[in-house]
């Protein structure tokens, strides 16, 4: 605290002040976006959340004299400049970001819910103001009963596209017939909002009937000159960007010189400088690398700073102490009420009328009941206009967070994980199908020659699934960039393997996706591809050193599939022409033999099994065991696989399987105690399998039921497994 | 109808209906009349010497109906429009007073009349509005 009170000494010197308070509403955005993201919810939510912490609502109330010390009244109008700039900036990239074409190539159902999507909430919203007026609202000039009914039917049908989008790759809905509608949607509720706020503030600061007709005339010119003149001119820079094949300073000045401008004279003219900033970012020519190169250079800064700014000065705006009585709280409930009935509901009946299922048009629905950062943006021009009360920002604030904040949880109720799987759920082919999740482009090539032998190339059914999962970028939090950035990337890592497979003329079949959680979206895939095998490279995690630790553990632990982790030692040439099988009798080195077996059948290659026992013990039955499954899986009439059975005694399997390893070129393994490959979350042991043996390693492990897999009856199942038991 | 034809219809009709639907608000809207505004710092002038001391200015913050006043001697009453009003006449409850502004006009002068509850007397101030939540004008930003 004496710390705080000497850094806020600096209340003399504004400058200090500024940086301190910047500093906190960075930490505590960041903090509660990152926590929120963890809870697979928008980040926008916890970054709002901590705007209004911030503010007398939370910070306030508990600590009165810390809150006045760190946002004393006169500094808020410093916080008030950024947050305005922040926001300008952020309208212009959200224009930027427009696609003509989601508009332009719309189905006739995109068109009619996204109308409908518009005009439910906006007639719900004014019709809601027939019973708030006499009671929420003041007697005032601003308050008109006009502007009040404009301005609260145009908070009601405000979409958050850049939350929307957000929610939909995340979830990877994006290509789907739902996320196909919904962005468009979002595309045209997004103009049509911000040409509509134009309209209301016009209205509300127009003063007669000559002076809302200069401001319509001026309205017109400006958007007159700005497709006439302004255009052509972006287009000239463009030409210029694409010769230069970069985005000089000078260009970047101009063009936020230009935003300026823009947002100045709409200003000026009485429509917002939100207009201004959002028409100059949708005219930009879209086509080329342009905008994304402005978008780089403006929006780390904007989203990272000022907007978190602008949420801070939203919650020093806003107190929830103001809904004090059961009547407050009852309005605030109606309005989420309205809220969610004219976009939700209104959304939901046109997509339905539109022919969708009730669960796809519920899906649509409440997708487009979110409203979050843009909900804010558009209520604070109300709070400026004088058009709303204390009282009924705190409400709509509220009404934006609870509508944005429930759009994952309740998306997720009605159109289940569970639900897209089935739909997602390709046929099974008859033949062996591996799945190869590729995080390393350079371990590819490696990973297709091992699948080509384990898969051969007599079946025609067999499959090759080439897995690339990307990370949400960070950008995504606030905007779309839903295909065109992610795309190319995903090529790039996948592109080494799919060379090596037209080599080895395997089919392959690329997935892409983005994802948050690796291992369980692997395990998902393999499952609703029905994958025999999924084969992973290995990388060393990041705060271990083991091999079978952090995401391969997941892997290994959570999916329905077997798995086997290839160790590449960098000296694989092609396919290996000896293999060692250390052997047991687990069932995981059951299906070593298995896998070993397979490339025997494909590539010809010679096997070992080299089975292990302890000196002494039972070592006649394990040897009839390992001699039994060794025939099962080799001795086949119909094509009879070179193999040599090995059996040997010692104390130490590990030391034995790292000695007789030398002479081989792939070592095949199951996970097992005995070979000191265990699979563990945090292993900060390294096996000493994997650092001994010089050879590289397939480490494999079975899932679930060997048996039952192998189709066996569930009394045979019983029996064998008290006979695998006791070998093991 | 023509398959090209019925978006058209529909479209028209929604227009209509909006349009409409909106006509119908407006009108509806404008004879309704929101709670007098006495939003605001106003100065207090005691008009007796036994009134209670609640400091020179007071602060009020107005949601419609609801009322907050924080008063320059820390005190601070919530309070709700009570009955109906009138500009000259605006009754308020709250949990300990019941407050009434008297006589507001164009020079936004008025009286405030206060009851406390539990208590046999009567506080009068002439008080006058000093200044109003500030509102953005066009170019104000």
């Amino acid at each position: 605290m004496k710390v705080l009170e000497a850094l806020l000494q600096s209340g003399a010197n504004p400058v200090l002040l500024l940086v301190v308070q910047i500093a906190l509403i960075l930490g505590l955005s960041r903090l509660l976006g990152l926590i929120f993201t963890r809870l697979h919810q928008p980040q926008v939510v916890g970054e709002m959340l901590a705007g209004i912490m911030l503010g007398p609502s939370l910070f306030g109330w508990l600590a009165p004299h810390a809150a006045a010390m760190v946002f004393p009244a006169a500094s808020i109008p410093y916080l008030n400049v950024l947050s305005q700039l922040g926001v300008i900036c952020f309208l212009f990239l959200v224009g930027l970001e427009l696609d003509p074409k989601l508009i332009r190539n719309r189905g006739h159902a995109a068109v009619a819910i996204s109308h409908v999507s518009i005009v439910a909430p906006f007639l719900l919203g004014g019709a809601l103001t027939l019973f708030l007026y006499p009671r929420l609202f003041n007697d005032t000039p601003q308050m008109q009963f006009r502007s009040v009914a404009l301005f609260m039917g145009a908070s009601m049908s405000i979409t958050a596209f850049p939350v929307l989008a957000r929610i939909l790759t995340e979830r990877n809905l994006h290509k789907t017939k739902i996320g196909a509608i919904s962005i468009t949607c979002a595309a045209v509720d997004d103009v049509t909002a911000w040409c509509m706020l134009a309209f209301v503030v016009g209205i509300a600061r127009a003063q007669g009937l000559r002076g809302g007709l200069i401001t319509a005339g001026l309205s017109v010119l400006y958007v007159a000159v700005m497709f006439l003149l302004v255009r052509p001119f972006l287009r000239r820079l463009q030409q210029t960007y694409e010769r230069q094949q970069r985005l000089s300073q000078m260009m970047v000045g101009l063009i936020v010189l230009m935003i300026l401008v823009s947002a100045y004279l709409t200003e000026i003219i009485g429509i917002h400088a939100l207009f201004g900033a959002f028409l100059l970012g949708a005219i930009m020519p879209k086509a080329g690398a342009f905008v994304k190169a402005i978008n780089e250079k403006l929006e780390d800064f904007v989203v990272v700073v000022l907007l978190p700014v602008f949420f801070a000065y939203t919650g020093l705006r806003m107190r929830v102490g103001v809904l004090d009585t059961p009547e407050m709280w009852f309005y605030c409930g109606l309005i989420i009420f309205v809220a969610c009935l004219g976009k939700f509901g209104g959304s939901t009946l046109a997509a339905r009328a539109c022919g969708l299922g009730w669960r796809e048009s519920g899906a649509i629905g409440i997708l487009m009941n979110t409203r979050g950062l843009m909900e804010l943006v558009i209520l604070n021009v109300g709070r400026e206009l004088g058009v709303i009360t204390d009282a009924v920002f705190a409400m709509m604030v509220i009404m934006a967070l609870i509508t944005t904040a429930l759009t994952t949880p309740i998306l997720h109720l009605v159109y289940p994980q569970r639900k897209m799987e089935q739909e997602q759920i390709l046929d099974a082919s008859g033949g062996y199908s591996v799945l190869i999740p590729v995080s390393r482009p350079a371990s590819g090539r490696s990973l297709v020659q091992l699948a080509s032998a384990l898969i051969g190339s007599n079946d025609t059914d067999r499959r090759l699934l080439a897995l690339n999962l990307s990370r949400p970028i960070d950008r995504d939090a606030y905007r779309a960039g839903i295909d065109a950035e992610q795309a190319p990337e995903a090529n790039n890592s996948l592109q080494p393997l799919l060379d090596e497979a037209l080599k080895q003329k395997v089919p392959v079949t690329p997935v892409t996706f983005t994802s948050r959680d690796f291992a369980s979206d692997i395990a998902r895939t393999a499952r609703l591809r029905h994958v025999d095998l999924i084969l992973m490279g290995f990388h060393h995690p990041v705060y271990t050193s083991s091999i079978l630790g952090g995401t391969v553990h997941r892997v290994m632990t959570g999916s329905d599939t077997d798995v086997a982790i290839f160790v590449d030692r960098g000296n694989t040439a092609g396919i290996p022409g000896k293999i060692l099988v250390p052997y047991m009798g687990s069932k995981h080195d059951r299906l070593a033999l298995e896998l070993a077996g397979r490339m025997a059948r494909n590539r010809n290659v010679e096997v070992t099994v080299l089975h292990v026992s302890a000196p002494g013990g039972n070592s006649g039955d394990n040897k009839l065991h390992a001699k039994s499954e060794t025939d099962r899986v080799f001795n086949d009439p119909t094509q009879p696989l070179p193999v040599t059975l090995r059996n040997v005694e010692g104390d130490s399997p590990v030391d034995l399987v790292v000695e007789q390893s030398k002479e081989f070129d792939l070592v095949v393994i199951g996970v097992a105690e005995e070979w000191g490959l265990e699979s563990q979350l945090l292993g900060f042991r390294a096996e000493r399998i994997a650092q001994e043996v010089t050879a590289p390693l397939l480490i494999v492990r079975k899932h679930g039921n060997f048996h039952a897999a192998r189709g066996l009856p569930p009394e045979k199942i019983k029996s064998a497994q008290q006979t695998a038991a006791a070998t093991a | 109808m023509s398959a090209a034809s019925r978006p058209t219809v529909v479209y028209v009709v929604m227009l209509a209906c909006s349009i409409f639907g909106l006509w119908v608000i407006l009108t509806l809207g404008r004879n309704l009349k929101p709670p007098p505004d006495l939003s605001g710092q106003w100065q207090l002038t005691p008009l007796t010497p036994e009134t209670a001391n609640m400091g020179s200015t007071m602060l009020v913050e107005q949601s419609g109906r609801f009322l907050q006043i924080a008063f320059a001697n820390g005190a601070t009453v919530s309070a709700q429009m009570d009955g109906p009003q009138t500009p000259s006449h605006v009754p308020l409850a709250s949990d300990w007073s019941i407050i009434e502004f008297n006589g507001l006009d164009h020079l936004d002068t008025a009286q405030l009349v206060m009851n406390p509850a539990h208590e046999d007397r009567t506080d009068t101030w002439k008080i006058r509005r000093v200044s109003q939540p500030a509102v953005a004008s066009r170019g104000s930003h």
